[in-house]
């Protein structure tokens, strides 16, 4: 008797599981996707088995990670996406700030611990570079968009607008320019410096160079990301 | 966004050539298919998206919640029958889960 209550008892925590996980994939869910979600979480009533319902739970956590991004199929999504919107914006904020922050106190330290004008001069442009990016992320940090649907695309848009203008146009460029000479200066100015360790910084010139093609390419490609979505609203509102 | 043809999508949809004119649902075709829910989904979400695949909530019945079905489309039958790889040949080798509620 006991066996048979330790069983279902079992057997009710990994559905109740199963459950659990789907609920935390509806709730992070893109607003496009979190309909997918639903599907799948009813379809576990209609798996018996309940080891059968949890892996059939945990697939739909890899939809997650699979699928970023699903087209809006109406304006109702709209406050969602919204949100979403924000939450990437934010860590991108948050990240970025941590990121240009410790590189500008560890480029300040190399200004007063090195000796030679080049390496010096590179460390300061460096720091200005992290410190005008830093400025940047802060000005283009997301704000709370409103709960209601017209509030909200109203909001969605001008958040969209924002974003594609930080990953292209005067907004980027200004950012890459300042960025670009000084790391370049203060890998010159250590292979002038120390000509025994040149091939060492002339590697890390070459991957800062490596490194800059491919900002450039990731930064365009978010930018157009952003205008998809920008159309895709235009088109929900037609 | 470009619709890979992954052997599994292929699978996918030659299980909807079998009856192309009737609703499906998600659970019956990953059984069927022997495909994990998540692979099956993401490859429902993108045939869906490329117009190849309609789909609909059931009408609730009483005390059931709705179900999600999916059906090809025109487009999606035409692609289907071009693309499809049989499924006898191509079935994964045992169902993904087994087990089922018949509801």
């Amino acid at each position: 008797m006991t066996m048979i209550r330790k069983k279902t008892i079992r057997k009710k925590t990994i559905r109740k599981f199963a459950m659990k996980v789907l609920n935390a994939a509806a709730r992070h869910a893109a607003p496009g996707t979190r309909d997918w979600v639903n599907a799948m979480s009813r379809e576990m009533d209609f798996i018996e088995n309940d080891w059968a319902a949890l892996w059939w739970a945990l697939g739909s956590t890899r939809i997650l990670f699979k699928r970023q991004y699903v087209p809006l199929a109406d304006l109702s999504g709209i406050p969602r996406a919204a949100q979403c919107l924000t939450k990437t914006v934010r860590r991108r904020t948050i990240s970025g700030l941590v990121i240009t922050l410790t590189e500008a106190v560890f480029f300040g330290y190399f200004f007063f611990g090195v000796s030679t004008a080049m390496l010096r001069i590179g460390s300061a442009l460096t720091v200005a570079a992290m410190l005008y990016m830093a400025y940047q992320l802060y000005a283009r940090r997301a704000a709370q968009p409103p709960l209601d649907t017209a509030s909200a695309t109203f909001a969605y848009r001008v958040e969209l607008e924002r974003q594609r203008e930080f990953h292209c146009g005067s907004w980027f460029w200004s950012r890459f320019i300042a960025f670009l000479p000084g790391p370049i200066l203060f890998c010159v100015g250590a292979i002038i410096a120390q000509p025994e360790s040149a091939r060492a910084y002339a590697t890390i010139l070459a991957g800062f160079v490596v490194l800059s093609i491919w900002a450039v390419q990731l930064n365009l490609s978010q930018a157009r990301k952003y205008q998809r979505r920008l159309d895709e609203l235009e088109a929900l509102q037609r | 966004m470009k619709l890979r043809k992954s052997p599994q999508t292929s699978i996918v949809l030659a299980e909807f050539l079998h009856g192309p004119h009737d609703w499906k649902y998600g659970y019956d075709i990953s059984r069927n298919t022997g495909l994990k829910s998540g692979t099956l989904y993401p490859i429902l979400m993108r045939l869906a998206e490329r117009k190849l695949l309609a789909t609909r909530w059931e009408t609730p019945e009483a005390g059931k919640p709705p179900r999600h079905m999916y059906k090809l489309t025109a487009d999606g039958v035409a692609y289907a029958r071009e693309h499809a790889h049989s499924p006898v040949k191509h079935r994964l080798s045992r169902p993904a889960f087994s087990g089922v509620k018949h509801g």
